[in-house]
Order: structure tokens, then sequence, then C-alpha cells
């Protein structure tokens, strides 16, 4: 008996990484899904998203939001049917072991994209940034180990950091926001539509692949305290990110313009540096990019800690921590494919034209399984009778 | 062989009883017959009686108790006095008196003990004939030695454990217990300011090293009968008395329970302070931080316990502790509270931000300096860049160098007596930067900046918690100084971490900062008093409403809120009369 609150609080000790203290509070997954859905991608959407709806891209954030709302509705309500399970066993309970663990595979597949190219990203910022003379290997290294350390910690950890960073993130966007307001140039959001139509639908979906990050959450939403809060909370988040990536690019094509944004690797870098802190802190970027940094750090150690607890799960492991070190070595390795900073974007671009298709589908054939097992197979599950 | 020595030891205990029995007359007893034999090897018995064996009895007579007595406490030492005397009764007994010189009050031995036992008129008309070998000690107990806390015991080794803790004892020939009565009056501190917690408004009054006193100036503050003072030992040898201090039907069962069982799990030789007692039964014994608050004001230890936390007093320590603890009680100060809250609340919110700049400035300072100097205006870069070119080291060493001699400083001026220890401090710091800058060793901001920082560390009202961010400052550095801002950052991010999955008795130790009404309520600012209606939530209370919604109902607009907040919750329906009154209070 280590805590006081041990009695209190009840685990299902069948899953991976499952201590019985965790919980995590509504504020809490809130914010981390804010951040995965913003932290590693606000800093260069404006890049991929310009292109495509030209000035319209902060509207496409927008309809990503939308699109990435019904995604975490769904998977709140996934969450809802199966509160006590992690992604791999609500697939595995609705599709039988073999299936399941399949499925489950995916999402731990899934993930680790997200957490390499994520990690790479923000490890290019940094070098870029900070430390042109520094080897980007020892960037990542350093990355990484405060991921391994996140991960040992748990969940709980990482949500109760997140919280607290996030609050300085918020704080630190809305100084920049402040600070840019005398430079933007308000016509170079015209037109409104930017290239027409069709790519502004085609902008949104390739935004709600940010958006539909937040899945990841899936992989200890069982943690909430009040499940049924579930979706709140996600649509929270979702919302909230996807409001900084709107703002983040509408900022961006405002200070840069469409031809701008397509000149600079990271265009939210670009607009901090061109804000001014009085005559105090003439380029303070980089005390906004240290604070992203810490908001990419925990996005990607729940990534990571997602990751790793559903291939434990896969595995039938007891405690997902062994897998630390494996994995986090596979992240570096899948962070250094891309060679050059264009090839990274090229992988970034790939990524985000089809992950949003996963997104999207994870919860919606893990919901018609569930609904169609579920009165099938009568009251298996609580929930299951309440579908019928 | 345990099993075997019990048996012999119960064979020889039986005849005992038996002879017990029947009631014999006191000058039978006095002469020792029949019992002399068993009692001489009984006290001649080796020391090493087991915790499986019985209680060693009194020896019948009194040569056996003066032998067992110096048997157990040593022939040398002058302070155990084992005094003879006669107590007239009628017919009179022989009496032998044991107490430890300087743990019993003089006063209290000789009169109360000696005076009433022998020259008290009662005692001659008393019949000591009449009693017999087993009420002899009760009725001195009741009738003739004049002390409120007085009780009988039948185990030796008993008897000189609560000797031991100042009592005296009074045996007297061929009873079978023996009154031990209080006594205790050792010199000790008094009452005095504390020296750690200092305030400019509040209460002066201090913890001294005094387990009664202490416990006394909280029942003082703390009047209701619900305060619980449970009481235990720790230390095989010191069995130091322990006092688990907390509020019945508001402290929770549960961590008062965890306490307790950690506290009983601690086997020890001796427990000189309860810093030790910290480190044994803390969670993360590990963690730079610590997880334990103490405090050596009585009015922070009430505070404390009227929100729900569990005190703990160690005997002979003036530092008591409270549990648990989370990082925002390291930063608060009784008098964020003493003082109104429009200057409460500032002053806390800003030693958080000396917290922050105690951890981080030199490494900022560092960072900025060697990798980001496009982040400072022009003029102030070259300044800085001025300032250290006739500097010989990199700036990672000047401020290694800065930062070791104002640790040294300090933990030199901690030890010395005050004037001279304050003294030390202005000489040492002034004079060491002023020479360092002139004989070019450091520049001028490094000193700035280590002053600050310095400063910095000093407001921050816990001192472990300073010595945690005095500690974990230096690793920044090297991170900040390699890897500049991202390595600070890096350095800054494990910190949190590790601050997040710290945990102290089961209350994460970032709890009150998670939910942000109450963090702005109490934690990082104060509001003012009468805004707390609910008590913090981190050690759990079981009853969270510490104060009335509305108090201050005489300002008619208050008034007018509790009016409608009664109203609202009893019935919804009457929100006509609640616009009547609305009315009312706009004439």
């Amino acid at each position: 008996m280590k805590t006081a609150r041990t009695a209190e609080t009840k685990g299902t000790a069948e899953t991976a990484g499952d201590r019985p203290k965790d919980e995590i509070y509504y504020t809490q997954i809130v914010v981390i899904t804010a951040m995965i859905v913003f932290a590693t991608g606000f800093l260069a959407a404006a890049r991929i998203l310009v292109p495509v709806a030209g000035t319209a891209a902060w509207i496409s954030a927008l309809i990503g939001g939308v699109i990435g709302l019904g995604i975490v509705v769904l998977a709140g309500y996934l969450a809802a049917r199966f509160p006590d399970h992690s992604l791999v066993r609500m697939a595995e309970r609705i599709f039988g072991a073999p299936l399941g663990k399949l499925i489950g595979l995916t999402f731990a597949a899934y993930c680790t994209v997200v957490l390499g190219l994520g990690s790479r990203e923000s490890v290019l910022a940094i070098w870029i940034a900070f430390l042109q003379t520094t080897p980007p290997i020892i960037i990542s290294g350093v990355f990484y180990a405060l991921i391994i350390y996140a991960a040992y910690l748990g969940i709980e950890a990482i949500a109760r950091v997140s919280l607290i960073f996030f609050t300085l993130v918020v704080i630190s966007l809305l100084v920049l926001t402040a600070l840019a307001v005398p430079v933007v140039v308000p016509g170079r959001l015209l037109p409104v539509v930017g290239n027409g139509l069709r790519p502004l639908i085609h902008g949104g979906f390739l935004a709600a692949s940010y958006a539909g990050e937040s899945v990841v959450v899936l992989a200890f939403i069982r943690h909430l305290k009040d499940k049924r809060s579930a979706s709140r909370a996600m649509a929270t988040g979702v919302a909230a990110g996807m409001v900084v990536m709107a703002t983040a690019t509408g900022f961006g094509v405002m200070m840069l313009g469409v031809r701008g944004i397509s000149r600079v690797t990271f265009p939210v870098l670009e607009t901090a540096r061109m804000v001014g802190f009085g005559q105090f802190l003439e380029r303070a970027e980089i005390l906004f990019l240290a604070l992203w940094f810490s908001a990419a750090l925990l996005k990607l150690a729940a990534v990571f800690y997602a990751s790793i607890t559903s291939v434990a799960d896969v595995l039938g492991l007891r405690d997902y921590r062994p897998l630390i070190i494996p994995y986090a070595l596979l992240g570096t390795a899948l962070s250094l494919i891309p060679k050059t900073v264009l090839e990274t974007f090229d992988y970034l671009s790939m990524f985000v034209k089809y992950s949003v298709w996963y997104a999207i589908a994870l919860p919606v054939v893990l919901l018609v399984g569930a609904v169609v097992r579920g009165s099938r197979r009568g009251g298996e599950n609580v929930r299951g009778k309440d579908a019928r | 062989m345990r099993f075997l020595r019990r048996l012999a030891r119960g064979g020889m205990r039986r005849p005992r009883m038996m002879l017990g029995r029947p009631l014999l007359p006191l000058e039978e007893v006095a002469d020792g017959i029949g019992t002399a034999g068993p009692e001489g090897e009984d006290a001649g018995t080796p020391r090493d009686s087991d915790a499986a064996l019985p209680e060693p009895p009194i020896p019948d007579t009194l040569e056996g108790v003066e032998r067992r007595l110096r048997d157990l406490m040593g022939e040398g030492s002058p302070d155990v006095i084992i005094r003879r005397l006669i107590i007239w009764t009628n017919p009179e007994i022989e009496g032998l008196l044991f107490y430890i010189e300087g743990l019993a009050s003089r006063d209290v031995v000789n009169l109360i003990a000696l005076r009433s036992v022998m020259l008290a008129e009662r005692v001659p008309t008393l019949d000591a004939s009449a009693l017999g070998r087993d009420n002899i000690a009760s009725v001195f107990m009741t009738h003739i030695v004049p002390s409120g806390q007085i009780s009988v015991l039948s185990c030796i080794d008993k008897v000189v454990e609560h000797v031991l803790t100042g009592e005296a004892a009074l045996f007297i020939e061929g009873a079978r217990q023996c009154v031990v009565f209080e006594a205790k009056g050792w010199e000790h501190r008094g009452i005095e300011e504390p020296h750690t917690e200092k305030v400019v408004r509040g209460p002066r009054e201090g913890f001294s090293e005094l387990l009664r006193a202490n416990t006394a100036l909280v029942r003082r503050r703390l009047r209701t009968p619900d305060l619980r003072m449970d009481s235990t030992k720790v230390g095989r040898r010191s069995k130091t008395d322990i006092v688990i201090a907390y509020i019945d039907g508001l402290a929770n069962p549960r961590l008062v329970a965890t306490i307790r069982e950690r506290i009983d799990h601690i086997d020890t030789d001796i427990l000189p302070d309860s810093g030790l007692l910290e480190e044994f039964i803390e969670d993360y014994p590990y963690s730079p931080f610590p997880q334990i608050q103490y405090t050596e004001r009585p009015d922070r230890f009430c505070a404390g316990l009227s929100e729900g936390l569990v005190g703990i007093i160690v005997d002979g320590s003036p530092m008591a502790l409270m549990a648990p603890g989370n990082l925002a009680s390291f930063f608060q100060s009784p008098e964020d509270y003493y003082e109104r809250f429009p200057y409460g609340g500032p002053l806390r919110a800003l030693r958080f931000i000396a917290g922050v700049i105690a951890l981080t400035f030199p490494a900022l300072y560092v960072a900025i300096s060697l990798f980001h100097q496009e982040m400072l205006p022009t003029k102030l870069a070259l300044a800085i860049a001025g300032s250290h070119m006739p500097v010989p080291f990199p700036v990672l060493v000047e401020a290694l160098l800065m930062e070791v001699a104002l640790e040294l400083i300090r933990e030199s001026s901690v030890r010395l007596p005050d004037p001279v220890g304050q003294t030390m401090g202005f000489v040492g710091a002034l004079l060491l930067g002023d020479a360092a800058v002139s004989a070019g060793l450091v520049s001028p901001i490094m000193v700035i900046v280590v002053a600050v920082t310095g400063l910095a560390s000093f407001a921050i009202p816990h001192y472990p918690t300073g010595l945690a961010i005095r500690l974990l400052r230096f690793p920044l550095l090297f991170l900040s100084a390699w890897l500049g801002l991202y390595g600070l950052m890096a350095g800054l991010m494990a910190i949190a971490l590790h601050l997040g999955a710290l945990s102290s008795f089961g209350v994460p130790y970032l709890e009150p900062l998670m939910k942000p009404r109450p963090s702005l309520r109490d934690v990082v600012w104060r509001s003012p008093v009468f805004t707390f209606n609910k008590r913090p939530e981190y050690p759990e209370p079981l009853d969270e409403v510490r104060q009335k919604k509305f108090i201050r109902t005489w300002e008619p607009g208050v008034a007018e809120m509790a009016r409608r907040e009664s109203q609202g919750g009893d019935e919804d329906g009457k929100d006509g009369g609640d616009q009547g009154d609305g009315g009312d209070r706009g004439r």
C-alpha cells in the first residue's frame, strides 16, 4: 500500500501500464487533446495548408476542426461505451483477439508514425532556430531521453505537467498575438475563399489530419475520472487546438503573405521573429519556441506512451516499461528517415494527406463493430444493451 | 530454546502466585520469608529478557529491587538516585524512591514524595498491616502520594521506562506493585520566537524541544475536543515520544492510518530530530524536493490541522511536521494570511516568481550569452560582451565560480552566531564580489546575476525547498552551457515531469495547481479570507466546508446575495420575491 488513495480508486489490473493511482481529470484530457492536435503541427501547418487553400488556409483549419470534432465525438462515444478499456482491449472485445490485436497494431503503427514525424519536426525546428552548429542527433537524443523519462513516469505525470505548460503556452500565444497586431496586414487574407471552394474543402481534410491525431487519446482515456465527459473533454481539446492552428495559420498569412509562407520552413517561427518585445527582447522567438518545445515534448510523450501501452496490450504484457527503450530507439530511427528538411516536409504532407482517413476509420469501424456485435451478443457488455 | 526458557520462567512464577494468594502480614513479607530465594535468582537473571518472555515482575524485597535497578541502570551513573526511606505507617514500612536527577524535578520529589510519605500527618494513622501485598501500592496511590499523574505498575522494566521519561517511582517493601508518579522537571529552552519562520505581523510563539509544551501550544489554539494527539514511541534506545495530531472528523482517516502505519514500521536506534522521521516516512526519499511540511510555528501548525493535515510532533525537536505537503505549500508563509490580502496575494505570487528566478536565472544568463545573443537589445549585448572581455574564463566557469562562492558564503554564515553570521554574509558577498570583479576574474554582470539569484532563493520561505532549488540550479547551468535554451528547457521539463510524478502520502505533489479555481484562490494567489469557504482539497478532508458562504452580511450587497442564495436553495419559484428585494436594495 503505497498511497492513501489506493483504497479509493479501483483499477483494472489486466491492462498494461495500469497503476491503480493513475487518474486524469477532465481539464487534463482537454489539455492533452489540444496539445496533441496543435503542438507539433502548428509550426508548419501553414506551409502545408497555404499551397492548397491559399489565403483561406485558416478557414481550412477551422473546417478541419469541425471534421476533427466529428471524429472525437465518435471516439468519445466509444470511450463511454468501454469505460475501462484501452483501445486495444476495446478492439479485442469487439472483434475478438486476432482481429482486435491487428487493429491494435495498426493503431500502434499510427502512433509511431505520429511520434516519428512529430519528433523529427520538433527537432528540426529546434535545430534551425536554436542550435545550427549542434548535430541533430544530440538534440534528438535529449528529446528522446525526456520522452523516455516521461513515459516511464506514466500518463498521470504527463497530464499534470501538460496542464502547467499548456497554460504557459497559451499565455505565450496570446502575448504573441497581441504583439503581432501592429505588424499584420489584414488585407493579405483576401480573397476570403482563397483558391476556391474545392481547395478549401481539400485543405479542410488536410487540416483534419492534425485534429484526427486526437484519436491517440483513446489509448489512455480510460484513466479519465468521469467517463461520460470523455466526449466533451476531447471535443473541447480539439476545438481549442484547432483554434490555435487557425490563428497561427491566419496570422502567418497576414504577416508573411501567401508567397512569403511558401519560402520559409516554419511560418510561425518567422512570425514570432517579426514581433518585437518593446525595446527589451528584440527577437523573442527563441523564448516562444522554448515554450512550444515543451508542448511538443509533452504531446510526443503522450503519443509515445499511447503507442507503447498499445504494443504492450497487443503482446499481453502487464507492464509497458520494458518496451520503453527499444521503442525509443525505433522512434529515433524513424525520425531520422527523412534525410533533408525538404524530404521531411514531403513525408509530412504525405502523412497529412492520408492519415486523416485512418483517424476517421478507426472510431467508425470500432463503433460499427460494437453496435453490430453488441446487438448480436446481447448483454455481454453493459452498454451493449443500450445500443439495441 | 526460547520456549524452554519461558517454561522455566513460568515455573518460577507459579509458586510465587500461590504464595501471594493469602494476605500475608507485612512484617512477614518484610522479613522476606519464603520469597528471598526465588527473588535472588530473579534479580540475577541476565538482562536479555526477550519480548517473548513475560514481563519481569517487581522483586519482593527492597534489596532485590535495588539490586535489580543497579543491574539495569549500571553502577556508575551519579544521576540515578535510589534512596531508601522509612514510611511512617503503623507499623512503619521501608520504601525505596527511584528517580533520575535532572529529569525529575527536585521540588516535586522533595515536596510531594518525600514529604507526603515521610512527614504527612495522615500517614501514621494508616494501618499498614491490614493491607495486602496486592493493594498496598494502590492505597498509596489513592491516599498518600499527592500527584495528578500517578499510576501503579507491576513490571520493573516498565517502571524503569517511566522513570527515564522523568517520573519518579516509589517501591514499597513487600508490595507487588510500585507507585509511579509524575515528576518531570528538566531544564529546557523556553518558548521563543521562531528562528526559521519570522513574520512581521503575527504570533511570536514558537515550538520548543519539550513535547508537552508543544502539545499545550497546539491545544491552546485549537480548543475543540476533536483534537486528537495519538502518542507513540520510536527508537529502541531513545524511546522518543511522538505525537500524531489531527482533528477527528476532519482529517482523512486513511491519511492518519497511513502515517501511523509508516511510523510504526520505523525500527531504529535513536531519533534525534523530526528531520529523520521525515526521511523514514516520506514517499520519495531520493527526490530533491521535500514532501512533508515542517514548521516551528504553532499557529501555522494549527492552521494546517484545521485544513485536514496530519501533524507529527517529535519530542526533542522544535520542528513539527505536517503531511501531506505539496509544491505550493512550500511557497506559502503564514504571513500571507496575517497581512491583508492586497499584500498577501502579490507577495505570494512574488515568491513563486522568486522560485523560478532562483532556479533558472544563472542558467538563462549562460544560455543567452553563449547561444542566443541576438535575443538581447544590441546595447545590452555589447555591454555584456564588453564586461566579459577581461575575464579569462568561459561564462560557465565564471558562473560556477560565483555560484560556488555564494554557496560557501551562505553555508559559512548559517553556522555562525547571528550577528557574526550577518556581517560575514554581507562582507563576504560585497568584498568577494567586488574583489573578483576588480581582479578581472568575473564580469560585473555575473555578480549581479548571482546576487539576484541569491536574493531570490532567500525569498522562498521553506528552507529545504530553497535547498532543492539551489541544488538543481547546477545541472541546469551545465545543460544550458551545453545546449543553450534548449538544454535549459529540457532540464526544466525533466524537473517538471519529476514533480508531476511525485506524491506525498498519495496526494499528488502538484495537486492544488491542477485545479484552476482553488489555485487562484489560495495557492498561487491569496484571495480575501472571507472567500475561503472550502478547505483545500488535497488532504481530502472529511468536512470540506470551512466557513459560512456569506460572512460579511452586514454589507447590504452581501446580505442580498446571501438571501438570494438561501431562497434559491430552498425553492426555485420565488423569483418575484427576489426581484422585490433587489428593488429594496436599490433604494
